[in-house]
């Protein structure tokens, strides 16, 4: 009968220790990483006290941060850091080390205060699904990326669908991006499904709950006092991130005072913000309707763009829309024009050249932002997708890639099928560049039912090429783009026209300073078949 | 099947209207869903109710109100949420009678308090405003930055400055040194000449900022307001130092240059002062 009983006592000290081992089941990853400090968070099931240990090699951790309190919820805040350092790390409780001191947990601390070190930032928007979407574009920038650092992770908000519930949050944020979340800061902003709708969130919002977000410039800027919006410096940028969902946004309301305030004390050059609700949108959402979208533009960008701000980045709408360089537009979609723009092209360095953003004005503020919807990193829903102020608009999923070095930014709209799908650059600093003179004496000259041939005079010496535009009809102003040329070409034959038909033609040449006026229009009119 | 001329307008007007708030919609529909299922539960109206309320159509969100209040009669919170919609409606009165019995029944709900508190300042009533402000802020889940703004500037309109100073005060203890709230200390008591307690304060927020040449602007400012005209004009002239070493960039942005434009007319009009 003895036997038996020490069995019985085995499984039952077996399932009890089964019971009540210590696991993580969410995490760890990392917040508010500034050039001295990082906080590590994980989640366990059982509550016991927390430790980070952490040291320059996998193996040799040297250093160690400990929280005596027992909890579930762990957060550590590691500090006296080296700046733009790498540190491995593990995580667990003073017992028991439950995970790291491996090649595979470890972040690199923020570059010192306008240090001009490269860095890359990862953004999706609206990517709350936890489906096959979410992963499928989670998966084009992993293999996009291939080893290289992912500096800055940033979420646009409905992070979690639908409601933004502690379980959704676990589906859609922690199990789904496990690699990145232990490797890099994670920066978000709330969005309207994070609040399930609503403007005043109760105290056990799992947003908050789940992130350790800036409240007194822990990494930067001027202190705001809440998570819902807080601003952050990486190297030589400056983030933003603004509140369109809880937050009072009109003129005067403690946010725009903060985001004043903490805009004349910045001292970086690039100027990054984002938020929620997008301010220029024809997506699945309508920024001439909707009253957070309206006001965030009306009260909010005359003060960034005054400020310089280079780009600005929001979801919400399930779409990838990407603006112009452009200034001063607070209306709705029908009051922008061409004026607006502070540069006509795409800002692709090898099409129409990258953005300039003193190529035109040296030295001056409102100098053109580019705004960005990149929210489909988890569905996408259509929509009209034509807002005027949009360069390009994409009903596909997919995230952006932002890498920042030095004066120069590259930004990237990575496809969940790995291509990329626009990008754009804008570059600070340098000599003004002047745009070239306009071409002249433009000829048109019928070869045949559907080619005419076109010839024009250079009159400049610092073009980088022409845009040859033409449009249907005698009459016709909807010039629309047929080619780009190279500088120095001064014929182009403009094929697949219809037959029996007139077009108008007019070249414009550009360099990284803009355009030049168009030349005189010129007519030609097709054979007949 | 023809449909009438007004059923298509409907129709076209539901679409539009759909289409702009794409996420509510979508909501909607799943609530609607969810009803179908579980027609006897007032909570799924309630939801309903609150996202008919977000898109702006009061009477189907008033309609489930009334529907959730027939299956439960005893759901305290219904008052809340119609305190929401008169509110959105901008029917004051009506939302002020609900959320007083609502944080009657419920003093230790944090949203009553605070709508509560908004309803009575559009009404005018801002001493009571200000206490229920007080109370949200007691209840806040969250450090709001905006709720300790909202009650000073309630008690500053019903002519309690001291109030408001010293709910400012609290606030700042709470939160740290916030410019939010000090700006708002300080407007407060230039406004009733305590001129040294506003440079105290301005003190405290520039000692946080690396920039200072607007802070020194202020100072003088300030001190001109004091009749201390000397000082203030070697605050301006510190001011002049700061705003000479910003780029050209910064001496461009409107706001700098609305400063700059400042300083420069009281340079000006402090110039032929004897201040040795």
């Amino acid at each position: 009968m003895k036997r038996p009983l020490f069995a019985v006592v085995l499984i039952a000290v077996f399932s009890a220790a089964v019971l009540f081992a210590q696991t993580a089941t969410r995490g760890p990853y990392l917040q508010m990483g500034s050039s001295s400090a990082m906080t590590v968070r994980w989640r366990t099931s059982t509550a016991t006290d927390s430790r980070v240990q952490f040291g320059n090699a996998a193996g040799n951790l040297t250093q160690s941060v400990s929280d005596a309190a027992l909890t579930t919820e762990h957060e550590i805040r590691v500090t006296g850091l080296i700046a733009n350092t790498k540190y491995f790390y593990s995580f667990g409780s003073t017992s028991t080390v439950l995970g790291g001191n491996d090649s595979d947990h470890f972040f690199y601390t923020s570059p010192n205060l306008g240090d001009t070190v490269p860095f890359r930032a990862w953004i999706v928007g609206d990517s709350g699904t936890a489906d096959a979407n979410a992963r499928s574009v989670r998966d084009a920038y992993l293999s996009y990326n291939g080893a290289t650092y992912t500096n800055l992770f940033l979420m646009l908000g409905d992070n979690a669908y639908n409601s933004g519930t502690d379980p959704e949050y676990q589906a859609a944020v922690f199990d789904m991006y496990p690699t990145i979340l232990r490797r890099t800061p994670l920066w978000s902003t709330i969005g309207n499904h994070d609040t399930s709708q609503s403007t005043n969130p109760p105290s056990d919002l799992p947003y908050f709950q789940a992130f350790t977000l800036p409240i007194a410039a822990e990494a930067g800027g001027v202190a705001s006092g809440t998570e819902k919006y807080y601003s952050f410096d990486y190297g030589n940028a400056h983030f933003i991130c603004l509140d369109s969902m809880t937050s009072s946004r009109a003129p005067g309301s403690p946010m725009l005072t903060w985001l004043e305030s903490d805009l004349s004390q910045n001292t970086q050059p690039w100027i990054i913000a984002f938020w929620h609700h997008p301010p220029y949108t024809k997506g699945s959402h309508n920024s001439d309707t909707e009253v957070e979208l309206i006001e965030m533009r009306a009260n909010v960008l005359p003060i960034l763009e005054s400020w310089g701000v280079d780009l600005v980045l929001a979801g919400h709408s399930h779409s990838y829309e990407r603006s112009y360089l452009i200034d001063g537009h607070y209306g709705i979609s029908t009051t922008f024009t061409q004026a607006m723009k502070k540069n006509p092209g795409g800002g692709r360095e090898n099409i129409d050249g990258p953005y300039r953003k003193t190529a035109v004005t040296p030295n001056l503020p409102n100098q053109g932002a580019v705004y960005a919807v990149a929210g489909s990193s988890g569905k996408i829903s259509g929509g009209t997708l034509n807002h005027p102020a949009m360069f390009i608009s994409l009903n596909n999923l997919g995230s952006m890639v932002i890498d920042v070095n030095n004066d120069r930014l590259d930004a990237r709209f990575l496809r969940e099928n790995g291509t990329v799908a626009d990008n754009f650059t804008i570059i600070k600093g340098g000599s003004p560049v002047i745009p070239p003179n306009a071409p002249t004496g433009l000829t048109a000259f019928r070869l045949s039912n559907s080619v005419i041939n076109l010839s024009w005079t250079d009159a400049s010496d610092n073009e980088d090429g022409f845009k040859i535009e033409r449009c249907k009809g005698v009459t016709c102003t909807n010039f629309t783009p047929v080619a780009i040329v190279g500088a120095g070409v001064t014929t182009f034959a403009s094929v697949g026209n219809r037959p029996n038909a007139t077009y108008r033609y007019r070249v414009r040449a550009f360099n990284a300073g803009g355009y030049s006026m168009p030349t005189r229009s010129a007519f030609g009119r097709t054979m007949k078949k | 099947m023809k449909l009438q001329p007004l059923a298509i307008i409907a129709l076209i007007l539901f679409a539009f209207n759909a289409y702009a708030h794409d996420g509510l919609h979508e909501q909607i529909v799943a609530v609607t869903a969810e009803i179908k299922k579980s027609p006897e539960d007032p909570g799924l109206f309630l939801k309903r109710a609150e996202l008919y309320r977000l898109h702006k159509d009061w009477r189907s969100s008033e309609r489930d109100l009334n529907k959730a209040s027939k299956l439960d009669p005893k759901l305290t919170i219904i008052d809340l949420k119609r305190g929401k919609l008169f509110f959105d409606r901008q029917m004051f009165r009506r939302a002020r009678i609900v959320l007083e019995r609502y944080t009657a029944a419920e003093p230790g709900a944090f949203e009553g308090a605070l709508m509560l508190g908004r309803t009575l300042a559009k009404l005018g009533d801002e001493s009571a405003a200000a206490r229920s402000f007080t109370r949200a802020i007691d209840l806040a889940p969250l450090d709001s930055v905006e709720i300790y703004v909202e009650r000073a500037t309630a008690l500053a309109a019903a002519g309690k400055i001291e109030d408001a100073l010293n709910g400012l005060d609290a606030g700042l203890l709470k939160l740290g040194p916030l410019v939010t709230l000090q700006t708002l200390a300080i407007e407060l008591e230039v406004d009733r000449r305590n001129y040294d307690a506003a440079l105290q304060r301005l003190d405290v927020v520039a000692a946080q900022m690396p920039r200072k040449e607007s802070f020194e602007l202020q100072r003088g400012e300030i001190l001109l307001k004091a009749n201390r005209a000397c000082e203030a004009r070697t605050s301006f002239l510190k001011a002049k130092e700061g705003f000479e070493k910003n780029s050209t960039f910064r001496r461009n942005v409107p706001a700098v240059k609305a400063q700059i434009s400042r300083l420069e007319r009281h340079l000006a009009q402090t110039s032929t002062m004897n201040c040795n």
